[in-house]
């Protein structure tokens, strides 16, 4: 069984890209889990078709107690089984530990089946605090995907998190396995991703260019492959299925500095100077 | 779970550091705030035991910890608790700052575990439940992380059987309640590994937990998870017994299913019954003629204010071998719902001889308890009342005229150190506290 | 002086306040300068023991205040010492002719459902359940790690509840890992009855404020004979006596540590002076009290006369007794203020106090007047005290330092540290009582206590034979403080005075 968690900056496509990836997987015979970490409970609506699902936490705030796997766990596309963690509304809580509280529950309940090829994480964007690091503690992930695009807040994001995954990767099994980059349509975003991605010792997995289809089969909440399989995009996500299958580079991050990553910004990216970036 | 309580009769997932304590040279170490282990102690502390209490270490978790985390201070809390205090098994619990902020024990205690050092680590969080449900998790992990890396060997050794009964501490007569079970084991024929308190062997009679032919669960909840846990693991069978046996009827019903379910010899179990119900009935035939002619009053009616195994042992004690009808029981200790309907058959079996309802109320509140149970005595002003309760009954007690026996924490009206009421002696011991009770209230 | 202000919902921790430290190994004197100096700095400890949490101290004082219920927002661990306190309340209410009741505790018993989602909505709940079951004149409620951690927002919890209600209801912020020094506590429930319960005073009375825990009621004679009456404050105190305690005519402490926060409070808001003199222990230290109190009563003959009568009362029976210590060595371990009495009581007596191991020390309190530095008092008076640890219980570093001073007695003050001296064999005495010890009888009480511990030793002679000892020989070889570092403490090597 593979564990992978995918992180990358708030609203960059991660759970757009994990929900199309694992339709790929599922195309290809796997037998693949998806776990929603991020109080929203958005990580499984396109393959669920829909916003059904009933999150763990609900779960557990009205019932009491979680004792059957099938109140917070459903199949969706390709026999995906999707579980969502939920957590509270903005302003209130702890969402870390509502993921803490989550995964350990899934645990207990017995959802990790010997059967399951892939297990994927998809974890909210800021990677705050104790609780977001749970999916890549010791006996979970050990393979991480950093979704980013040619945007400097998007590498900045990406750059930041590489800094917790060394934390855990030093003292544990968990490893880079790559980024994936969901293209913005940025200049010279392919160089740059990987000048990148070669930057922390990793590389660019895939680079999986922009198109309409996908937030066309959004709106019909569904995957691209789901959606219309035939289109180029459905290719490009069996591709980066495909990709991650066959990945064998995992490498221990190696975060940069600022000026390194502003080095990087300039001589591969549209920036000719520093002062009109931010305008991204 | 529910809500409000007033007057606690329990404590937080963390007090399971009090059953570590009740290990030979266990120590508890807190990763936690600086006021935790203050606060269990005060409620379920008797002294500090060998290394708990205050002695324990702790991390003293500070606003530089929640907000950073304290991986960094407790790794160098554990290093150093090996060097300065000598213990045979270190335990790592977690308090509710570094289960917030989601510090990653099983990483640092792991780096400790791989250079074979006797530590295991509970990831509690205070919040998590009660310490009665804590108590199953921390006897689970110690049997994961230590037992099966330092067993000797996995042959199971006739006679030889695990006992999961009180919980240390939270059952303020542990110790005697332990010891009182023991005996009468082994008394039988078996060898008993009581693993808590005086009579067991410490840490070396924990690694032979996987010889054991079979294990005994007493009380109607706490346990189960763990024989259920030592069943997968070692193929080890279970027998549960309800609730606390006290005095000969339930001692003598205990000893006969245990006999049972170990194929032991029939006849010299019977023999010991029966011998042993011969003293026991000898001293209750000598108090009969007080039972029956005391002029001026002895309790008619029991109200009890307790955990589940206590309350049903009790109630069963006091009607079957005392003639003390049980009225309503509030249930304390907070048992999961999928427990209370088997608490409930077995009070509408109370009775040796006939049906009887006993009213069962689940509720931690016990400051709501104690007003149903005000509420309910208005009824009997003419019954002398006996209530089992906790010190927080006292006022309770004296303002009902009612007479307090304390099975319950917190425990402020008595000292207790190996005082037990469980099997034969253990019911004569309950019998003599209750009525000496009664008479000292009495010119 | 610290400025205090009532407007904040959180009082300021004692270590931003006062400059409180937990750490320290030196002298008494080094200790002394430094503080005046104002640059104490505090020590880490790379190993350490279970502390106390200044909730624990809150709540203390708030519960026995009459006629209110306390809630507190935590897990039910939390509420562990409740039944310490519903003790404590019910022999005291008996020994003040006072009716029987319980201490009214509510915990809203935080579960990990409610450390993800929130739960206000669970304290709202509670106010109104302790609202219909005690009908109290104002409700606490105190906070926890668990509640400070996921932000609950109880300010507004507790205003829209005082408004509902009709009563207040104030928040004690003081969550375990807020503050290192537990005597903060004290503070934050001083702040609280300060910020939502005392009244600006429309008059003075004649009374005086005395704050305390629940001890005796050594000062209604002392006070009478001024022509004024004492107020205990809080425990036993009414809400309608908290409300007017502005009124007073003075305020005394029985151990600065405990009530400086309040003792300011009053002062900088309502003008009510504080005795700053060190409090009443010993023969020395009960005419300097007794004189501060003359001046600011404006009755120094009535202080002069006391001074005398105290000392022709009790001056001869101590001075036999102190035959009996000459010579002998004493070692104190206590909170800061206390133990600093303590210290020179002992020495009043005769003892050679070769060490402590205080809890805390604060360099200064909140009056800004060094005449409240007890310490330096006892140093002046009697000479420095090489051996002076300040050490948050860490009974570690009070067995070490015990075996090092070999001493003949030891006098503690705080539950759980007479375990080490009797262990060890040595002569241990502790009082509950705080105001025990207070004024010339007060000597006499403690020289008469030290006289039957001394002499009666069979049972911790016999005891320390049989006792456990769960210190590795490694560790009671080293220095105490080998576990501090930085600061002032060191690496357990002593530093230059």
């Amino acid at each position: 069984m593979r564990q992978i968690a995918i992180y990358g900056k708030g609203g960059i496509g991660k759970s757009t890209t994990t929900q199309n990836l694992t339709a790929g997987l599922a195309e290809l015979g796997k037998n693949v889990m998806v776990v929603g970490c991020d109080p929203k409970a958005d990580s499984t609506r396109l393959l669920l078709n829909g916003l059904a699902q009933k999150t763990v936490l609900d779960t557990l705030r009205e019932e009491g107690e979680v004792d059957d796997l099938d109140l917070i766990m459903k199949r969706g596309f390709g026999g995906i089984r999707c579980v969502e963690s939920g957590g509270p509304e903005p302003g209130v809580g702890c969402a870390g530990r509502g993921i803490i509280t989550s995964i350990g529950m899934l645990e207990d309940l017995g959802a990790y089946t010997d059967d399951l090829d892939y297990v994927f994480y998809d974890v909210l964007g800021d990677v705050v605090c104790g609780g977001f690091a749970m999916p890549i503690r010791e006996g979970k992930a050990k393979e991480i995907y950093i979704v980013a695009s040619g945007e400097m807040m998007a590498l900045y994001a990406a750059n930041n998190i590489c800094k917790g995954i060394q934390k855990y990767a030093n003292q544990g099994g968990v490893r880079l396995g790559g980024i994936i980059c969901n293209s913005r349509n940025v200049d010279r975003e392919h160089d740059l991703l990987n000048a990148f991605a070669k930057e922390l010792g990793s590389q660019l997995i895939y680079f999986v260019p922009r198109d309409n289809e996908v937030q066309r089969a959004e709106i019909n909440r569904k995957t691209v492959i789901d959606h219309n399989p035939e289109h180029p995009q459905a290719r490009e996500y069996r591709h980066l299925a495909e990709a991650i299958e066959n990945n064998t580079q995992f490498v221990i991050p190696k975060p940069m500095t600022q000026e390194r990553l502003e080095e990087i910004l300039i001589e591969f990216g549209l920036m000719e100077n520093i002062k009109d970036s931010y305008a991204i | 779970m529910s809500g409000t309580i007033e007057q606690p009769r329990f404590t937080c997932a963390l007090g399971s550091c009090q059953s570590v304590v009740a290990i030979k040279k266990g120590v508890p170490i807190l990763h936690s705030g600086p006021g935790c282990g203050g606060q269990i102690t005060r409620l379920i502390g008797q002294g500090e035991g060998y290394a708990g209490g205050s002695t324990a270490p702790c991390t003293n978790a500070e606003e530089a910890d929640v907000v950073f985390g304290g991986e960094k201070k407790l790794r160098s809390v554990i290093e150093n608790s090996f060097k300065v205090i000598d213990g045979d098994i270190y335990v790592v619990l977690t308090g509710c700052t570094a289960a917030i902020t989601g510090d990653d024990i099983a990483a640092v205690t792991g780096e400790f575990q791989a250079e074979d050092k006797p530590i295991v680590y509970v990831e509690e969080g205070g919040f998590k439940s009660n310490n009665y449900a804590s108590h199953e998790r921390l006897v689970n992990a110690i049997v994961d992380q230590y037992v099966d890396k330092f067993k000797k060997s996995d042959e199971k050794v006739e006679g030889l059987v695990n006992v999961f009964a009180s919980i240390p501490y939270q059952d303020p007569y542990w110790s005697g309640n332990l010891e009182g079970i023991k005996k009468v084991l082994t008394d039988i024929g078996l060898k008993v590994n009581i693993l808590f308190g005086n009579e067991s062997g410490g840490v070396e009679e924990w690694k032979t937990i996987p010889n054991a032919q079979f294990n005994i669960v007493i009380g109607p909840w706490v346990g189960v998870k763990i024989a259920k846990h030592l069943k997968v693991k070692y193929g080890q069978p279970y027998l549960q017994f309800p609730y606390l046996p006290i005095g000969a009827i339930e001692t003598s019903r205990f000893l006969r299913q245990v006999a049972e379910f170990a194929h032991l010899d029939e006849i010299k179990v019977e023999n010991y019954i029966k011998a042993e119900e011969a003293k026991y009935y000898s001293h209750i035939e000598k108090m009969a003629d007080f039972m029956l002619e005391f002029r001026y009053g002895i309790p008619r009616r029991v109200y009890t204010i307790a955990d589940s195994s206590y309350a049903l042992g009790f109630s069963k004690f006091l009607l079957n071998e005392l003639g003390i009808i049980p009225g309503p029981q509030y249930i304390v200790d907070d048992i999961p719902e999928k427990f209370q309907d088997s608490v409930r058959a077995e009070f509408d079996n109370i009775s040796i001889l006939q049906k009887r309802q006993v009213e069962v109320v689940f509720d931690p509140d016990a400051g709501k308890n104690q007003a149903r149970l005000e509420e309910d005595a208005k009824n009997y002003e003419d019954k002398r009342l006996l209530i089992l309760g906790s010190s927080w009954d006292k006022n309770l007690a004296d303002k009902l005229h009612a007479d307090l026996l304390i099975i319950s924490v917190p425990v402020q009206h008595r000292l207790i150190m190996n005082c037990g009421y469980t099997g034969y002696a253990g019911g004569l011991r309950a019998i003599e506290d209750i009525y000496d009770r009664v008479l000292a209230t009495y010119r | 002086m610290s400025v205090i202000n009532i407007e904040e919902p959180n009082v300021v921790i004692r270590e931003k306040r006062l400059g409180t430290i937990n750490a320290f190994t030196g002298s008494a004197s080094e200790i002394v300068q430094r503080s005046e100096e104002g640059n104490l700095k505090d020590a880490k400890r790379k190993f350490s023991q279970c502390l106390g949490c200044n909730a624990q101290q809150a709540f203390c004082q708030l519960s026995m205040i009459k006629d209110v219920a306390v809630i507190n927002h935590a897990p039910i661990g939390c509420a562990g010492e409740f039944s310490d306190f519903n003790f404590t309340y019910r022999v005291e209410q008996e020994k003040r002719d006072l009716p029987e009741d319980i201490g009214r505790y509510f915990s809203t018993n935080i579960q990990e459902k409610d450390t993800v989602f929130g739960a206000t909505k669970k304290l709202e709940e509670t106010i109104h359940v302790a609202y219909e079951r005690v009908k109290p004149k104002a409700i606490f409620v105190t906070t926890s790690c668990a509640s400070g951690i996921i932000g609950e927002d109880i300010e507004s919890v507790v205003e829209k509840a005082s408004k509902e209600l009709g009563i207040p209801v104030v928040t004690c912020s003081c969550e375990g890992f807020r503050s290192k020094v537990w005597t903060t506590g004290f503070d934050a429930a001083y702040h609280t009855v300060l910020r939502g319960i005392v009244k600006p005073p429309t008059k003075k009375t004649n009374k005086i404020n005395v704050v305390n825990f629940w001890g005796s009621h050594v000062f209604d004679e002392i006070f009478e004979k001024f022509g004024y009456e004492a107020q205990y404050i809080m425990p036993f105190a009414s809400i309608e006596e908290l409300e007017h305690c502005s009124e007073a005519a003075a305020t005394i402490h029985i151990c600065p540590s405990l009530s400086t926060y309040m003792g300011a409070g009053l002062s900088q808001l309502y003008g009510v002076p504080e005795i700053t003199a060190p409090p009443a222990y010993g023969i020395d230290g009960t005419d300097g009290w007794l004189r501060a109190l003359g001046k600011v009563l404006g009755k120094e003959d009535v202080a002069e006369q006391l001074i005398k009568e105290g000392h022709e009362k009790y001056v001869p029976e101590i001075d036999k007794l102190k035959e009996k210590f000459k010579g002998k060595r004493a070692y104190v371990t206590a909170g800061a203020a206390h133990g600093q009495a303590l210290i020179h009581l002992l020495r009043e007596l005769g003892f050679d106090v070769v060490g402590a191991s205080v809890f805390h020390h604060d360099p200064i309190y909140d009056s800004g007047d060094r005449n409240m530095d007890v310490l330096a008092h006892a140093v002046s008076t009697y000479g420095d005290v090489k051996d002076y640890r300040v050490c948050n219980k860490q009974s570690c570093e009070l067995v070490n330092a015990l075996i090092r001073n070999k001493p003949d007695f030891i006098m503690a003050r705080h539950g759980g540290m007479t375990l080490w001296g009797a262990k060890l064999g040595i002569p241990t005495l502790l009082i509950g009582d705080e105001q025990f010890g207070i004024g010339y009888k007060g000597a006499l009480n403690y020289a008469r206590r030290i006289d039957e511990t001394l002499d009666s030793i069979e049972f911790i002679k016999n005891f320390s034979k049989h006792a456990s000892n769960p210190y590795t020989e490694w560790w009671l070889t080293q220095e105490p403080g080998y576990f501090q570092g930085g600061g002032s403490g060191g690496c357990g090597c002593r530093q230059g005075a």
